[in-house]
C-alpha cells in the first residue's frame, strides 16, 4: 500500500512537471513566433515604387537611374488616373445642382484616397509633409488604400448591434468620366501603377524616422536603448561587484550587514515605475545631473533598477567558488585581496558576467523608469556628446508611444511590430549570450 | 630552553598550544618541537587534530570561523600567534600541501608560477625556468608537455585534475 502509494505521488508529480512545461513552452511559442513574424514584415515586405522613391528622396539611396526609369513608366500607368480625375472635375462643374451636391463630397474623398495611395498630384506645389509627398510604400498598404477609394464603407445599425457593409463606388459614378479610374486601382492594375518588389530593408535597423514614423526605420530608438542600457550597466557593474565582494569576502556579519542586504533584496522587489518617479524626483530635480530628460539621468535610474540584480549574481558566483581555491592561494602566501583578483574573480567571471548579461537585458526592455528621467516619443539620433544633457528615443517606451498616441496608429503596424521583434530579440540575444556563460562557468567550476 | 636554542634547534616549536573551535578544544596543550633537517610525522586516529595542528602552524585555520588559540606556537623563533606577524609572510615561509589535489582553474603553467610569481619572479624567461624543473621535479614533465604541446601550456589543469598535477610549488622549507 504505502509502496504503491509512493509510486503514485512520483508518477503524478512527473505528470504535473510535464505539462507545466508544455504549458509554459506553448505560451513561448504563442508570444513569440507572431511577435518575429510580423515583426519580420518591417525588414522584408512587398516594397511599392514609392518606397524606392522615398529612399531615393530621404536617404539618397538607390540607383538613379533605374528608378528614373521606373518613374517614367510608372508615370505613363498613372496618367489615365489623372486624367480622369481631371475630366470628372471639369464634367462635375457642369453638372445640374443637385446631382453635383451629390457626387462632389464622394469625389473629393475619392481624390484624396488617390493622393494618399500615389502620393503628391502632379502639376501641384510639393507639400511640406513626407507623408504628402510619398504614396503608399508598402504593397498590403496600397491595397488597403486602393480599397478605400474603390469601397464605400456604410455602418448600418439595428438590435443586433452596428455591422459594416462595403459598397462599390463604381455603380455611383456609373457613365460619368471617373468610371474607367476605378477598374485601373483594381489589383491586376494596381500592380503597374505600384510596381511592387520584394524588397529586403535591412537598415530599418539604423535609419532615422522620417516624418514621425511614417517611413525610415528605428534606428535612434534602439541607438537610444544601447545607450540606456550600456551606461546603466557601465553604472551598476563596479558598484555591484565591489558590494559582492564586500558581502562575500570581507563583512564580518552583524545587524548591519543584515540590514543593507535586506535593503539590496528590498530594493529588487520595488516596482519599476517607482525608479522612474525617484529618478525624476532625485536625479533631475534634486540634483539636477542634466537640464531635463536626459541618457544620463536615465541611465543612472535603470542602474540603480538593476543593481540588486547585479549584486546578487556576482555574490551567488564568489560564493560558488570552491573554498579549496581561496585556501590554496592563501596557503602560497597571497594576501586577501591578490587571492580576489587572482583567483576568485576569475574563477566567478562567467557567473558575474551571467548576471550581468541578463541585467542588461533587463534594462534594455524597462520602460516605466525611462518614461520620466530620459524618453521623447520622437527624437533625432543621439549624438555620443550630448549623452549628458539630451534625451533620447528607446525601444521601449517608443513601442507603447507608437501603439497608443501616434497620430496614425494603423498606418504603422509594421513599425510598431518591427521594433517589438526587434527588443524581443535584443533581449533574447542577450539571455542567450547569459546561458552560453553559464553553460561555461558550470563545466569550469566541476572540472575544479 | 631560551629564544637562541630554540632558532638553532628547531623549525616548529608548541608550547601548551591549545586549538579551540568555539568552545570546543579540538587540539589541547600540545607541547612538541620539530627539529631541523629531519622528516616529523604526525599519527593518529581519524578526528584527532592531526589537521588542525598543522593548519594552526601556517594560521589557516583563521578563515574557519570562531576557531581560536591558547599557549604558544614558535616558528623560526617567532610567535605564529603574535601581533606584529604578517599572515602572508609567513604562509610564503610554510609549504602546505592539502588531502586533496588543489588546483586553479588556469593552466599548468598558471598554477606551476603562481607560487613563484608571489615571492616576486614575475620575468618570463625565470619563470619558464621554474615551472620546468619542478614539473621535472615532480616526473611529470614529459606527460603534460606531450598532452599540452598544442596547446602551448593552455592545458586546463580542470580537465586532467588528480592525475597530472598533484601538488604546487614548493614553497621554501617544507614542514609537513
Amino acid at each position: 500500500m504505502r509502496r504503491s502509494f509512493r509510486t503514485f505521488t512520483d508518477r503524478a508529480f512527473t505528470a504535473c512537471a510535464l505539462l507545466a512545461m508544455a504549458v509554459m513552452a506553448s505560451f513561448l511559442f504563442i508570444v513569440l513566433v507572431p511577435i518575429l513574424w510580423r515583426g519580420l514584415g518591417a525588414y522584408v515586405f512587398q516594397g511599392t515604387v514609392e518606397h524606392r522613391r522615398m529612399l531615393m528622396g530621404e536617404f539618397n539611396r538607390g540607383s538613379e537611374e533605374s528608378l528614373a526609369a521606373e518613374l517614367k513608366e510608372v508615370r505613363q500607368a498613372r496618367a489615365p488616373v489623372y486624367q480622369a480625375l481631371e475630366a470628372f472635375e471639369k464634367e462635375l462643374a457642369e453638372m445640374p445642382a443637385s446631382r453635383r451636391k451629390e457626387l462632389r463630397p464622394v469625389f473629393q474623398s475619392v481624390r484624396d484616397g488617390v493622393a494618399s495611395l500615389l502620393g503628391s498630384m502632379p502639376g501641384e506645389p510639393l507639400p511640406a509633409l513626407p507623408r504628402r509627398i510619398y504614396g503608399k510604400t508598402r504593397w498590403d498598404q496600397a491595397r488597403h488604400g486602393a480599397r478605400l477609394i474603390l469601397f464605400e464603407e456604410v455602418w448600418e445599425h439595428d438590435d443586433d448591434g452596428s455591422h459594416r457593409r462595403l459598397e462599390p463606388r463604381k455603380a455611383l459614378f456609373a457613365g460619368t468620366a471617373l468610371e474607367p479610374l476605378f477598374d485601373l486601382l483594381e489589383e491586376k492594375n494596381l500592380r503597374r501603377l505600384m510596381r511592387p518588389r520584394l524588397t529586403l530593408y535591412a537598415r530599418f535597423l539604423t535609419d532615422v524616422s522620417v516624418d514621425a514614423h511614417f517611413f525610415g526605420g528605428i534606428g535612434p530608438e534602439v541607438m537610444g536603448t544601447f545607450y540606456l542600457a550600456l551606461g546603466a550597466m557601465l553604472i551598476a557593474v563596479p558598484l555591484g561587484l565591489i558590494a559582492a565582494i564586500y558581502f562575500q569576502e570581507y563583512a564580518k556579519g552583524g545587524p548591519t550587514m543584515a540590514f543593507l542586504r535586506s535593503c539590496v533584496n528590498t530594493l529588487a522587489g520595488v516596482p519599476s515605475i517607482v525608479f522612474g518617479l525617484f529618478g525624476l524626483a532625485f536625479f533631475i530635480n534634486t540634483i539636477k545631473v542634466s537640464p531635463g530628460k536626459s541618457v544620463l539621468a536615465g541611465a543612472l535610474t535603470l542602474s540603480l533598477l538593476v543593481l540588486p540584480t547585479v549584486i546578487r549574481a556576482a555574490e551567488e558566483a564568489i560564493a560558488a567558488v570552491p573554498q579549496s581555491y581561496k585556501e590554496g592561494a592563501l596557503a602560497l602566501g597571497a594576501g586577501k585581496w591578490h587571492t580576489i583578483m587572482t583567483v576568485i574573480l576569475p574563477a566567478a567571471l562567467p557567473g558575474i558576467l551571467t548576471g550581468i548579461v541578463i541585467s542588461m537585458g533587463r534594462a534594455a526592455g524597462e520602460t516605466a523608469p525611462i518614461i520620466f528621467t530620459a524618453a521623447v516619443s520622437v527624437g533625432k539620433m543621439v549624438k555620443a556628446s550630448e549623452l549628458f544633457v539630451m534625451p533620447t528615443p528607446a525601444l521601449s517606451w517608443n513601442l507603447y508611444n507608437l501603439c497608443t498616441e501616434h497620430e496614425a496608429v494603423d498606418e504603422i503596424r509594421h513599425v510598431q511590430a518591427g521594433m517589438a521583434a526587434t527588443l524581443v530579440l535584443i533581449v533574447l540575444a542577450l539571455n542567450l549570450a547569459a546561458i552560453l556563460l553559464r553553460a561555461r562557468v558550470a563545466k569550469r567550476l566541476k572540472g575544479g | 630552553m631560551n629564544e637562541n636554542a630554540t632558532k638553532v634547534k628547531t623549525h616548529v616549536e608548541a608550547r601548551g598550544f591549545s586549538v579551540f573551535y568555539g568552545s570546543h578544544e579540538a587540539v589541547r596543550k600540545v607541547d612538541l618541537a620539530v627539529p631541523c633537517g629531519l622528516v616529523t610525522a604526525i599519527i593518529g586516529p581519524s578526528g584527532c587534530g592531526k589537521s588542525t595542528f598543522l593548519r594552526a602552524i601556517n594560521r589557516m585555520n583563521d578563515l574557519i570561523p570562531g576557531c581560536h588559540t591558547a599557549g604558544d606556537l614558535y616558528f623560526d623563533g617567532q610567535n605564529v600567534y603574535g601581533s606584529d606577524v604578517d599572515t602572508a609572510i609567513l604562509r610564503r615561509r610554510i609549504g602546505m600541501v592539502f588531502q586533496k589535489p588543489n588546483p586553479f582553474p588556469k593552466s599548468i603553467y598558471d598554477n606551476v608560477a603562481y607560487g613563484p610569481r608571489l615571492h616576486g619572479r614575475h620575468t618570463k624567461a625565470e619563470l619558464d625556468v621554474i615551472v620546468e624543473e619542478s614539473l621535472v621535479g615532480a616526473a611529470l614533465w614529459d606527460e603534460v608537455k606531450t598532452a599540452c604541446t598544442r596547446m602551448r601550456w593552455g592545458c586546463r589543469v580542470a580537465r586532467r585534475s588528480g592525475s597530472v598535477w598533484r601538488g604546487r610549488w614548493p614553497s621554501s622549507p617544507r614542514c609537513c
